[in-house]
Order: C-alpha cells, then sequence, then structure tokens
C-alpha cells in the first residue's frame, strides 16, 4: 500500500502540473481515474519488471514500435470514446470489463485519467 | 431484446427484476442489453458464429449474505436459473458465462471482504470478490508473515478458484486450493445460511479444521450447483525463511520415466514445491528447423533421432524446475537430496543451482523476481501466453508417469493434425503439475473474434479431445460450460451413477432446479426432462 499510495500522490501532482482545466472538481475526477487504473489497467499497462511483464505495455510496444508511448498513462492521443470502447468490448486478448468492475462513473473518472495530458 | 430464462415470458421476467431491485436496490441489478452483454465470456467460442450462445439475461450484484438469501428467494418464487461468480475471470473455463443462456449471474464482486487473517494459525477467511491481489494487498499493509498461493493470473478469487479446482505453486498442501480450504458458507437452493466444518458450530472456528463431524459435504460446492459460497477458509502457508530453486536436465527423451518418478518420490515427500517441466529440446529450442523437419515426416521421428539431434545440439532433452521453501540449512539439503536421487539413477543428469532468495524481501526484489508466483505474489505476467484474442484449455488428468505423457503427445497431436490446427503437442510437450497428485495435460486452443470457422473447428477439435481422452481412461479437471456436458458424462462408472446420483441429490435440494442448471454437466428434472 505504501508504494500505492505514493504513486496516486505523484500521479495527482503530474495531473496538477499537466491539466488545463485545472479546478478542484476535475483534479477529484482524475485522482480517482488513477486509482481506477491502478486496480483494473496498471496490472497489465504498467512498467514492465521484465520483458514478459506486462502484456498491454508490451503489445502496444510492439504494435506502434514506439510512434506513441507504450504505456496508456503516458500516451496523449487517446480519446474518451476510443477509452470506452476497447474497456466494454475487449481487444485482442484483454477482456471486456463488467460494470462491477468498472463503473459508469468509473469510466468517466479513467477517461479525464487516461486524457489529462491530451493537447487541447 | 434480452434473452429470457427458459420458460419464462417476459412479464414475469420483468416482475422478477423488480422484485430483484427491491431487495437489493436498482444500482445492483444489471438489466440493458450492453450491461448484460458484459457477462459473455470474453474468450469466447461461439464469436463470430452464434454470440449469444450462453449469455445471461441479467445480473443482481448483492453485497451481503442476506441479499444473497433475498435473490435466492426470488428466483425460487419466478424459477429463475441463478448462475453465481465470484470475480468471474474465469478465462479459458469459460469466464463469467453461465451454463444455462437466460440465467440470472449472480455476480459477487462486491461482498469483497477480508474477515480474518490469523498469522498464528496460518488461514484466512474471505468473502468471493476478494482477490488475489485483495488479500496480497490486506496481508501486506498489516505486515503479516503468512504466504498465499496464488494461479496465474492475480485478479482472480480465493472462493471462485477454488470453486473451480483452480491450482497454484508452492507446496502441494496449498496449491491444490479447494484442498487447503478450511470450512465454507454456503447459501442452499432455498435460501437457508449453511457452515460446514467447525463453523457449523456456533461460536465455533471457521478456519479451524474443514471435516467437523458427519459427511463432508463441501466438495458440493465445487462445480456443482447445490448453492451460493458466501466465505470460504484458506489455511496459509507461514513465510518460509528461504526459497531455492534449482535446475535438472537429463539428456535423453526416455529419461522422463525415472526423472517423473523421482520428482514424484520429491512431490510425495513434501519436500518440494510445484516442480515445473520443461524441454530444452523441444520448448523455446524448439523452432530449430533440423528438429522440425525431422517431426514434420511422416510418422514422425524415432527417439534415438531425436536424441541424437538434441546431443549435436548440446541440449538436454528434459528440464524441471524444482523449488524448495523453508530453513536455508533444509532447502539445501533438499535439493542435494534431490541431486543425488537423480544423479545415481540417470546417466547424463545435469544439475543447474539457482540461487538462495531469504524472505522477507523487499517490494522491489519481488518485483523482479523471476517467477513471483512460486513466492506467492500475485500478477498479471502469464497474459503473454494467450494468442491473440484468447484460448480455450483443454486440460486432461492422466497419471502421474512419464507413459502417460507421451501417449498423450500422440493421441492430441493425432487430433490437432487432423483439424488443421498445426502440429499441437510435440513429443517434448511435457505436464502441468499444479494439482500434486495428478498430471494434466493443457493444451489451449487459440480463438478468434472473427474467424467463425476457426471458433467451429477448435469446438470441434475439444469435443474429439474429451472422446479421445475417455478412451484412454482420462477426464477433464475443468471445462468450458459448452463441454460440461459431455465431459461429464465420460464419468460413466456403472452407468453414469456419479451424475445422477448429483441428478437425485438435485432434484432434492434444488426442487425448482434455480442454481446453476447445468454447471458440471448436472441439471434439474425440469430441464432434463425437456432435454430428452
Ligand atoms: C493465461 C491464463 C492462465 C491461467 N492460469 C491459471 C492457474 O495458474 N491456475 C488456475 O487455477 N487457473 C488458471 N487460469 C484459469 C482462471 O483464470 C483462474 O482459475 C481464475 O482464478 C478463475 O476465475 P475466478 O477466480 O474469477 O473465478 P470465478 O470465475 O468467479 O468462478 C469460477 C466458477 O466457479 C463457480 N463459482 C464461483 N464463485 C462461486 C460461489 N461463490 N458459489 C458457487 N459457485 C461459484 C462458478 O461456476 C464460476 O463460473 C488461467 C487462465 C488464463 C487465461
Ligand atoms: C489482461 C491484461 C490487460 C488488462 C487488465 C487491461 N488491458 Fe488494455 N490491453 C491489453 C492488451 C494485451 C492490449 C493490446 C491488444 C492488442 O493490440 O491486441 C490492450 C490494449 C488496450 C487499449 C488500446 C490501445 C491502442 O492504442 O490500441 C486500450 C485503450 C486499453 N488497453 C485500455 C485499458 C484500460 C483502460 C484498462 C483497465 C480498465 C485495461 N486496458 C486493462 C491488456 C490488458
Amino acid at each position: 500500500m505504501r508504494v500505492k499510495s505514493l504513486s496516486i500522490i505523484l500521479l495527482a501532482s503530474c495531473a496538477g502540473i499537466f491539466s488545463t482545466a485545472g479546478n478542484a472538481q476535475d483534479q477529484a475526477l482524475v485522482e480517482h481515474g488513477s486509482q481506477v487504473y491502478d486496480k483494473w489497467c496498471r496490472i497489465c499497462h504498467g512498467e514492465p519488471a521484465s520483458p514478459i511483464d506486462m502484456v498491454g505495455t508490451q503489445k502496444l510496444q510492439e504494435r506502434y514500435q514506439g510512434a506513441v508511448p507504450a504505456k496508456l498513462e503516458d500516451r496523449t492521443n487517446l480519446t474518451p470514446e476510443f477509452i470506452e470502447t476497447i474497456v466494454r468490448n475487449g481487444l485482442g486478448l484483454m477482456p471486456f470489463f463488467r460494470k462491477i468492475e468498472v463503473s459508469d462513473e468509473d469510466m468517466e473518472a479513467l477517461q479525464a485519467y487516461l486524457t489529462r495530458n491530451n493537447p487541447n | 431484446m434480452a434473452t429470457l430464462p427458459p420458460g419464462i415470458n417476459d412479464q414475469t421476467f420483468q416482475a422478477a427484476l423488480n422484485e430483484f431491485r427491491n431487495a437489493i436496490g436498482a444500482d445492483w441489478v444489471f438489466s440493458s442489453d450492453e450491461d448484460v452483454a458484459l457477462y459473455r465470456d470474453a474468450y469466447n467460442p461461439f464469436w463470430g458464429e452464434d454470440e449469444r450462445t450462453l449469455e445471461a439475461s441479467a445480473a443482481v450484484a448483492p453485497d451481503t449474505t442476506e441479499e444473497v438469501q433475498a435473490i435466492v428467494r426470488i428466483a425460487n418464487q419466478y424459477q429463475i436459473p441463478l448462475y453465481p461468480i465470484s470475480t468471474g475471470k474465469n478465462l479459458g473455463y469459460g469466464g463469467s458465462s453461465p451454463n444455462l443462456s437466460g440465467s440470472v449471474v449472480v455476480d459477487l464482486k462486491r461482498m469483497n471482504r477480508v474477515i480474518e487473517v490469523s498469522e498464528d494459525k496460518n488461514y484466512a477467511i474471505v468473502e468471493p470478490g476478494v482477490s488475489y491481489f485483495d488479500l496480497y494487498n490486506y496481508i501486506q499493509e498489516r505486515g503479516l508473515r503468512v504466504w498465499i498461493d496464488c494461479p496465474d493470473p492475480g485478479w482472480g478469487s480465493p472462493v471462485g478458484n477454488a470453486l473451480d479446482h483452480g491450482v497454484g505453486y508452492t507446496y502441494n498442501r496449498y496449491r491444490d486450493h479447494f484442498g487447503s480450504h478450511a470450512g465454507l458458507e454456503a447459501v442452499l437452493p432455498n435460501g437457508e445460511v449453511m457452515r460446514t466444518g467447525m463453523g457449523a458450530i456456533p461460536g465455533g472456528e471457521m478456519g479451524n479444521y474443514r471435516y467437523g463431524f458427519g459427511p463432508e459435504i463441501d466438495g458440493l460446492f465445487v462445480q456443482g450447483n447445490f448453492g451460493i459460497v458466501t466465505k470460504m477458509a484458506f489455511h496459509l502457508m507461514p513465510e518460509p525463511e528461504a526459497y531455492y530453486s534449482g535446475r535438472v536436465i537429463v539428456p535423453r527423451r526416455q529419461d522422463l520415466i525415472p526423472l517423473v518418478k523421482h520428482v514424484n518420490n520429491l512431490e510425495d515427500l513434501g519436500l518440494i514445491g510445484q516442480p515445473e517441466y520443461g524441454s530444452p529440446a523441444g520448448g523455446f529450442g524448439g523452432n530449430n528447423p533440423e528438429l522440425q523437419e525431422l517431426l514434420a515426416r511422416p510418422g514422425g521421428a524415432t527417439d534415438a533421432e531425436l536424441d541424437a539431434l538434441a546431443a549435436r545440439r548440446g541440449v538436454g532433452s528434459w528440464s524441471v524446475n524444482l523449488q524448495f521453501y523453508g530453513p536455508e540449512e533444509s532447502v539445501l539439503a533438499n535439493w542435494a537430496f534431490a541431486r543425488r536421487k537423480i544423479a545415481e539413477d540417470i546417466e547424463g543428469a545435469q544439475f543447474e543451482p539457482g540461487q538462495v532468495y531469504r524472505f522477507p524481501m523487499s517490494d522491489e526484489d519481488k518485483r523482479t523476481f523471476p517467477h513471483r508466483v512460486a513466492i506467492g505474489v500475485p500478477n498479471m505476467e502469464i497474459f503473454r501466453i494467450v494468442p491473440q484474442d484468447g484460448l480455450l484449455y483443454f486440460s486432461a488428468l492422466v497419471p502421474r508417469s512419464a507413459e502417460a505423457i507421451f501417449r498423450g503427445q500422440q493421441v492430441f497431436g493425432e487430433i490437432y493434425r487432423e483439424m488443421g490446427l498445426g502440429p499441437g503437442p510435440n513429443p517434448y510437450q511435457g505436464a502441468a503439475t499444479w494439482h500434486p497428485r495428478t498430471f494434466i495435460l493443457i493444451n489451449g486452443f487459440p480463438l478468434s473474434r472473427t474467424d467463425g470457422d476457426l471458433n467451429a473447428r477448435v469446438r470441434q477439435a475439444f469435443r474429439m479431445c474429451i472422446d479421445a481422452a475417455a478412451e484412454e481412461g482420462w477426464g477433464e479437471y475443468r471445462a468450458p460450460p459448452a463441454f460440461a456436458d459431455q465431459i461429464m458424462n465420460a464419468y460413466s462408472f456403472n452407468g453414469n451413477v456419479l451424475r445422477r446420483f448429483c441428478e437425485d441429490l438435485k432434484d432434492s435440494v434444488d426442487p425448482n432446479g434455480i442454481m446453476a442448471p447445468g454447471r458440471g454437466g448436472i441439471w434439474p428434472r425440469r430441464l432434463r426432462e425437456e432435454q430428452a
């Protein structure tokens, strides 16, 4: 848990630096999104500990060959619609998520989090 | 339009849904097509064809045992079939989909409380929605010196996994997950709550002793349809002082026969955790063109040819990683014992030492540990082996012998080739040893989201494998719902008395046939008659 809360603080502070709107409500949403991401996405899309770790990050590296960052969190070109489509339909080996796992509110937060660094 | 439960009209169904809403809150009843579709099997053998095969009619997500009881009572009143899932991550074996289309999935994900972890008596009591990640984090946050035994994917549930005979990686008394349970609580098909083991005594300790008194009936809740488990206790391994893993390599293909015998003994003496068989010649070195050429020849290759090739390439035929847990002195002594026994018996056996890891271990060392589940650290690394659009696991139980492995390569290999599914198992495919008392020959058939023809061939091959296995006296240990009937039918001793006995029980405790109809190949009377 120590590691987890640290990463949340770091992520939240990144959001603070980059977020364009930057109001408290948006920040809370982004923070919630980072928690959803921690629970359901980072387990496959996080930083690989080895070349066989983090299948999401590895597959996206193979697919894009560095044209965009392999880690979803570092992307600046994801759209809310695209995120929702993938999370609710799955892609390749990535299964879709039930609403009891990622609720509609969680989805909104996840979208805010993953698009927080997008250019306007 | 939702898929309705069999024999139920829309009006009755809507009335039942309203009752569910009254009982657990409208937010926790999912009935839109869009929400219900999320309960399909994500690794779906019907993709590209009839995607609505095995689809739920709705899902309900209770938060407490009382709410589960209320759901079961309503289901009885309206004759609505239910299908319980814990975390619903049974990918490769059915995902979160029911056995009968139109069932209402009872999604227990919200029941995610860790009730107790005892560091003195080494057990945990958890609700079904607790994942391995959750239980691990709970233990770490409190600095408790106990280990969980986890399967490869960390997002599953100790309860759901155990209830499908799931398995892990450490010592045998922990990695057979149902075998390591210590009693449970379940809501019966009539809505009553029952506890087994010492939990059956008011004030008794659930994690203490699973047998209690009288017949042990916990097994009825595994791959069965006799209730919804709402709590389960599991024995935990105390954190050992040290872990050590050493590798044994033997030169010839037939050396697997004595190797298996020795490793079985180490296992049954309680000296090792899960032994991991592999093959330097056939594993990652299997792409070797000379080997491919030999294998592609009609009739395949002889052992002499294979051994000659392996010798020329300077690789062994088989390897096994042995894992030891305990005091540093004993893990090293046990590794020395294993080396001595194998060296005495198998000419040319080689031994690659590993390193001693000590516990407690830092988070960073855990993160980079080679096979984290071996030290009870849940993760998702295994998904790297999943082909593009998911897979279907065919998992046959075979005796713990090299002869069974060789026979399986032949029997299942022929089916792969006949069905045009690639070369299939080669002469170096080993067995999985997750269950300590049996080998599992596992083949992951690839699925496609778009190529319905591939999926149809995979389904056919799967069915052929079930039949071919049965002819050898083998059966499967778990399987996606679409194959449950055929598998249960193969366990046919004395006119299928096993299934018939379960059906008698079923009719008596679940007269309305509402609890997971078809799970484990067991159907309630009303649906058996319909099928007949
Ligand atoms: C790449 C890959 C690797 C895998 N590796 C392993 C492995 O190492 N070991 C292993 O065991 N499995 C493995 N699996 C299979 C599967 O992913 C796990 O077993 C997983 O833990 C099962 O899902 P779950 O825990 O969410 O159980 P669930 O899906 O929740 O439950 C499984 C089934 O048990 C029954 N059930 C669940 N909860 C209840 C309840 N409360 N009451 C009554 N019945 C219930 C239901 O029939 C349900 O369908 C692997 C799968 C894949 C794709
Ligand atoms: C089991 C591992 C796993 C989990 C968990 C997972 N993903 Fe994925 N994800 C993948 C893989 C693998 C791919 C690449 C699929 C492919 O290209 O075949 C992927 C692809 C994606 C893509 C597509 C990116 C692109 O540019 O194509 C998005 C978006 C995505 N994931 C979002 C998420 C989100 C959000 C979550 C958490 C709710 C999540 N994923 C959880 C494995 C996972």
